[in-house]
């Protein structure tokens, strides 16, 4: 299934404070997944889900692929759903007003079930996100 | 993994925002809260550590005067596994409302920690606000609380290299 899905936040925090939330390892862990992430071109690292849905094996494979501090990251995203099926995650941000406007794009192909769970679970992540950005929701 | 959300709020006569801010913000004023060493970054993404080590986190939003975000844990939690605690400060005509709030807290430590905050953090605060030194009543509910976390082993420990 092609997946072709955006999700646009605002943030009262400034770029260079969400830029730390998404790039910082341990912040990552708080709103996304556990994971290994380094904020480095080419870095290789898996997010992890110590209860995953039923379904899925519990973890993504990903790269970082693009990398342009504080305003644009794009990820490889490697699910399980297939081996010929890959995606990937384009985080924007841009100075609005005082506050930050994030972008997540997340293009590819994966299969149905997982489809349905990237859409369903982007928007949650995101409120989580504002959450550790000190942001009510 | 289920966790507990915690929310309390609490007034402090006749203090302003930016003073209450401080006493959890500034080293030297945290660690007069609990005699015990607060090391605490100014800075976003920069770490903290409290009673000697037996919280740590590290700071996720700063607005001086008017909010704290951290990412919050304290020895004995299951491992990298943190808080998000959120102080908001509001100024009222009476002084300074905190409204608190922390998600994520494992369940078999919600009760200790709801405790925790009122007698080691609010009531020493108010106490330091009013009368610029800690009550004995509460210097001994802080010698008590630390020899209880020495007891159930929720206190960090130094492992010597040598040893």
């Amino acid at each position: 299934m092609r997946l072709d899905l955006t999700f646009t936040e605002h943030f009262t925090a400034p770029v260079q404070n969400v830029w730390l939330a998404i790039t910082d390892r341990r912040m990552l862990a708080l709103w996304l997944m556990e994971n290994d992430f380094e904020p480095r071109l080419g870095a290789r690292f898996a997010l992890r889900r110590a209860d995953p849905m039923s379904g899925w094996r519990g973890w993504v494979e990903c790269a970082v692929i693009e990398l342009e501090p504080p305003t644009r990251m794009v990820w490889s995203w490697s699910d399980g759903a297939g081996e010929e099926m890959t995606s990937r995650v384009i985080f924007e941000l841009q100075e609005e007003g005082t506050g930050t406007r994030l972008t997540v794009h997340h293009i590819g192909d994966t299969d149905d079930a997982m489809a349905k769970m990237i859409r369903e679970r982007w928007p949650i992540k995101l409120q989580a996100l504002a959450s550790t950005l000190g942001d009510e929701r | 993994m289920t966790t507990k959300t915690l929310k309390q709020t609490v007034l402090f006569k006749g203090a302003s925002p930016k003073k209450v801010y401080d006493l959890i913000m500034v080293s030297r004023k945290h660690t007069s809260l609990s005699r015990e060493k607060a090391v605490i970054s100014r800075r976003v993404g920069g770490a903290f550590s409290a009673w000697n080590g037996h919280i740590t986190g590290f700071n996720l939003v700063l607005k001086p005067g008017r909010k704290i975000v951290q990412a919050w844990r304290a020895t004995g939690w299951w491992p990298d596994h943190y808080s998000v605690a959120t102080f908001d400060f509001q100024k009222t005509p009476r002084g300074t409302k905190l409204t608190f709030t922390q998600i994520g807290i494992p369940p078999h430590r919600y009760s200790g920690h709801y405790r925790g905050w009122i007698e080691t953090y609010w009531t020493p605060m108010q106490e330091m606000l009013r009368d610029a030194h800690l009550s004995p009543k509460t210097l001994a509910r802080v010698t008590i609380d630390r020899e209880q976390r020495i007891k159930a082993g929720r206190f960090r420990r130094t492992i010597s290299k040598e040893s």
